[in-house]
Parts: C-alpha cells; sequence; structure tokens
C-alpha cells in the first residue's frame, strides 16, 4: 500500500469521525448508534496506519491477498448493520401501532366526555 | 349499576368493524349490526375517503386511527378498544358489507359455549353464497394444509375475517397481533398457546364497494408471507413448550 493512499484513507476516516460526531452533537444521531461507526472508523484508521498488522492477520487467517480480507470484514459489518437496523426499524414500528391505538381510544374517551357534558 | 336495563347473566358483546375507505358499505353495515342488536365500534384506519365524515354525520362510533395501520392494526385496536371497555366477547365484522348480521347470534353462542376463537367459514358447509375465486380457494386449502400440518389445527377458512373473540382471545390478540393478513397467523398463535378454536358454516357476500385488501399481484407475496408467518409461529410453539 502506497503512503499516499495510507494518508488518504487516514483523512477519510478522520473526518467520517468529525462528521459522525457533529450529527451526534446536533442531536440527528443517537450516541448509542453512533458507536458502531466510530468503531468502524477507528478499525479502518489503525489499518491504514498499521497495515503490516492487517497482512499478518489475513495470512493468518488463511486469505489469499490483504485486499479479501478487507473487503470480506467491511461487507460482513455492513450486513451487520444493515440487520440490526431492520431490527430497530421493526421495533419502531410496533411501538408507533400501539401509540396510534392508544392515541385513538383515548380521543375516543375525550369525544366520549364532551359528548356527555354538551348533553348535560 | 343499571341492573333493569341489561341482563347481567348475557355476556357484553363487542362488534369491532374495521373501515379503510368504505364510504359506499359503512353506514349499511352499521345499520345491519344495530339492528341485530348489538354494541359496535367502527376502527377506521386512516381511511383516504369520506368514511370519518360520513360517521360522524350518521352519529356512528367511531374509533379514530390518526394513521393506516393495515387490517392487524386496525383489528388490534378494536380487541384494545374491548379489552379496555371490559367487554366479554367480540366480534369482528368487515366494513365492506361482505359479512351477514344474522350469524352474529351463533358465532356469539358458539364462543358462549366455550369457544375461545369462533371462525365463521364458507367451506364448512355448502351454505351457498359467495366463495370467492378459483385462485383463492386454491390459497386457502394450502393454508389449511400448513395450519393442519405445523399448528396441528383443522381450520376450512383460515383467512375469514368474520371471528368472536372470548375474553382469552382478546387478550392475546390485544398484546400480540399480526400486522398484515393477519387471521391464518393469529390462528396459529392461538392454537400454540392451547386457545380452543371452533368453526361455524356462514354465508358471506361479494363486496358492496371499495377495493379488496388483496390484489393478484400480492398473492404471491402473501402466501409466502403467511406460509412462514404460520411456520414461525408453530416453532415458537414447539421452542416454548421445550423450554
Amino acid at each position: 500500500m502506497s503512503v499516499t493512499l495510507r494518508i488518504c484513507i487516514a483523512i477519510f476516516c478522520i473526518l467520517l469521525a468529525f462528521y459522525v460526531i457533529r450529527l451526534v452533537s446536533r442531536r440527528r444521531l443517537l450516541l448509542k448508534y453512533s458507536l458502531l461507526w466510530l468503531t468502524l472508523v477507528v478499525g479502518l484508521l489503525l489499518s491504514a496506519l498499521f497495515p503490516d498488522c492487517v497482512i499478518l492477520l489475513s495470512g493468518l487467517l488463511g486469505f489469499e491477498m490483504a485486499a479479501n480480507f478487507i473487503f470480506f470484514i467491511g461487507l460482513f459489518c455492513l450486513m451487520a448493520i444493515a440487520l440490526s437496523l431492520t431490527v430497530i426499524v421493526s421495533r419502531q414500528s410496533q411501538k408507533i401501532s400501539v401509540l396510534t391505538q392508544r392515541l385513538a381510544i383515548v380521543e375516543y374517551c375525550q369525544d366520549k366526555r364532551q359528548d356527555t357534558r354538551g348533553d348535560a | 349499576m343499571q341492573q333493569g336495563k341489561r341482563d347481567m347473566s348475557r355476556p357484553r358483546v363487542l362488534v369491532i368493524i374495521p373501515a379503510y375507505n368504505e364510504q359506499e358499505s359503512i353506514v349499511d353495515v352499521v345499520r345491519s349490526v344495530v339492528a341485530a342488536g348489538y354494541d359496535y365500534i367502527v376502527v377506521n384506519d386512516g381511511s383516504s375517503d369520506a368514511t370519518l365524515s360520513i360517521c360522524r354525520e350518521n352519529g356512528i362510533s367511531v374509533l379514530n386511527l390518526p394513521q393506516n395501520l393495515g387490517i392487524g392494526g386496525a383489528v388490534q385496536a378494536g380487541h384494545r378498544f374491548a379489552q379496555t371497555f371490559g367487554y366479554d366477547i367480540d366480534v369482528q365484522f368487515d366494513g365492506d358489507g361482505q359479512h351477514d348480521a344474522r350469524f352474529l347470534d351463533a358465532i356469539v353462542a358458539l364462543v358462549e359455549s366455550g369457544a375461545d376463537l369462533a371462525i365463521g367459514s364458507r367451506f364448512l358447509e355448502e351454505t351457498g353464497g359467495f366463495t370467492s375465486t378459483f385462485m383463492r380457494r386454491v390459497g386457502k386449502s394450502w393454508l389449511s394444509w400448513c395450519l393442519r400440518h405445523f399448528a396441528h389445527i383443522s381450520v376450512s377458512d383460515p383467512t375469514s375475517g368474520f371471528r368472536a373473540c372470548g375474553r382469552r382471545a382478546i387478550d392475546l390478540f390485544a398484546d400480540n397481533y399480526p400486522i398484515d393478513y393477519p387471521e391464518p397467523e393469529s390462528i396459529a398463535v392461538a392454537a400454540g398457546l392451547g386457545l380452543t378454536i371452533r368453526e361455524m358454516p356462514v354465508v358471506m357476500h361479494e363486496r358492496q364497494g371499495g377495493v379488496s385488501s388483496i390484489g393478484f399481484a400480492a398473492s404471491a407475496y402473501y402466501m409466502v408471507k403467511v406460509t412462514l408467518a404460520i411456520l414461525i409461529a408453530a416453532m415458537g410453539h414447539t421452542a416454548r413448550r421445550g423450554r
């Protein structure tokens, strides 16, 4: 890996980390979800700064090329993130459904009370 | 307590009428239920047509969902309503005019005689009336087969939306009801928890207005999803029993 490429990756990582932190500070991203991305960024940064470790590790695991190892790890992380996102979406849609139903019942009770008051 | 007004030995029954864009049929449906002598609640599932305003104009009680949840969410809202107001039995009765209020007494009686979940079936006997298209009947046979083999329950009309629930089923469905295409899956869940499920023959009509919730293009998705849902519901039951 050329030095230029390593510097580029490192800069990209630092920018991404700053962006994630800014999203959190502007309350557009919850802290608990930011940790996922920050871990990924730190991992990428470390592998750009110390490529020998990555090459050694990929060799130990039996990958023919370090690039394949990185692709594999990247794909795996993205799939894990995508799965966790669908879990979060499912949980939220359940919560929205419960809230909608409860709200409808509360509004019904409120209208009933107003009606009886109106009659009296 | 209005002791004289209501026979206290009789269970309190609520008819749940889910309605999504049923402006043509809803008033007639409600009138038929009222004529049969039952309490009812229309669950307006975020309709985009005049369903809500028509109900308000005609003095129909409406549980108005502020946004569309789908048939499962609407029916679940009805079960929650029945639970909140202490009903003993609730009956799901479509807002599109498919179901016939003549059968309300019989389906309520079936729950009174010990069923937790009573299902009005088009296929139990040759009752005549509307039994849907050939392809739909093939689909229903497949779902019946799945329920018999995986959930160990014999149901001739698994997709019927004409159903009555006793207290146990109301409590179960108020907390836990599938979102879309809910009927077959909820049968599997109820059977897995040991609820008593019975069927009775009913006659259904063709829809008075509106559009069916299941178009032709969605049928394949429907079959795959419901089959998977039955399998998962049955597996969940086995896992619980194994623990």
